[in-house]
């Protein structure tokens, strides 16, 4: 997703939070995802190797992957800024 | 109860997919099973002789009603607020699958028309139409299969690039066709319209996946929710 929308998707969060609605999340739930996705990450590699004919296709699902492994890592920073308070969330 | 709802979701979806794939000649299983889907695709060419209308009110209408009912009755209840974000979803999910439904419908009979008998260069664009739609459902059927702390929703978004991505290619080989004469304007035209109800099939297919295999801890299905691409998926709309 561009990081604008998600910039937006994020404002959505925060405000449904603010009126006691939806969940906090903390980093460890977010390590936990974070840790999902990059080993989707090394199947989808896997399986370009093993299948050079779905090639494309899983480039483009690649692709799409690592843009919301971009967000998550992006979320992640900001959950835990260098030295700041690992309690914090979003 | 909400574990309840998502595993009638699941038949009803069931229930869909199958008559999804049986409408262009296909069949489940056997995509699921093989190695090569271009190739399964090309070789069955065969009318299945699916009475299409007669199946959806059998396996779809009927179940698709049970679960609009059960969702609406619960929905009335003091419920936590995830608790009610979910029945949503899930009333959402059942309402995708008949989506899928009603858009394989519209290109069930230049599929078969173009497919059965081979028509040049517009059998082999409707062969790639019937492959994307093969891809999605064995997708969906993977994930399924997967070990579900293993699993996210968040792979849909990966199938809805691809598709995407096909759909260029596909609008590219078209143009190229036609401006090689290789295809009348006439099945261009049907073509068209025949993809773009293939690609609403297919993504209401990804929505009613989407839901189903949302993660069951509230915290990573929030998660899943927030980096969910919105420029990928389209908006869901009641059947």
């Amino acid at each position: 997703m561009a990081y604008g929308k998600f910039r937006e998707a994020l404002d959505r969060h925060r405000k449904r939070l603010n009126k006691g609605k939806g969940h906090k999340i903390k980093p460890a739930d977010l390590d936990k995802m974070i840790a999902k996705l990059e080993q989707r990450r090394q199947d989808l590699l896997a399986e370009a190797q093993a299948k050079p004919h779905k090639a494309e296709r899983i480039t483009h699902k690649q692709a799409a992957l690592d843009e919301i492994l971009a967000n998550a890592r992006s979320l992640r920073a900001r959950l835990e800024p260098a030295g700041g308070n690992p309690d914090s969330g979003a | 109860m909400l574990q309840a709802l998502r595993a009638e979701l699941r038949h009803l979806y069931e229930n869909g997919a199958a008559l999804c794939a049986e409408a262009i000649n296909l069949r489940l299983a056997d995509l699921v099973q093989s190695r090569d889907l271009p190739l399964t695709v090309a070789r069955n060419r065969e009318a299945i002789g699916l009475d299409l209308d007669r199946r959806y009110n059998d396996k779809v209408k009927a179940l698709h009603a049970a679960i609009i009912d059960f969702a609406a009755s619960k929905a009335s209840l003091p419920l936590p607020e995830p608790a009610v974000r979910r029945l949503q979803e899930l009333r959402d999910g059942a309402n995708a699958v008949v989506r899928a439904v009603k858009a394989i419908k519209h290109l069930q009979r230049n599929t078969r028309r173009f497919t059965e008998r081979d028509h040049g260069a517009v059998s082999t664009l409707y062969d790639r139409l019937r492959t994307e739609i093969a891809s999605i459902l064995v997708a969906i059927e993977t994930l399924e299969a997967t070990d579900p702390a293993q699993r996210s929703s968040l792979w849909i978004a990966e199938e809805r690039r691809a598709l995407r991505k096909g759909a260029e290619e596909v609008s590219a080989s078209l143009e190229s066709l036609l401006r090689a004469r290789r295809i009348s304007a006439a099945d261009a035209t049907s073509f068209l319209n025949d993809a773009h109800n293939a690609q609403e099939a297919m993504n209401a297919l990804l929505d009613a996946a989407e839901v189903l295999y949302r993660d069951p801890d509230d915290i990573l299905a929030e998660i899943e929710r927030l980096l969910t691409p919105e420029d990928e998926s389209d908006e869901q709309q009641a059947p």
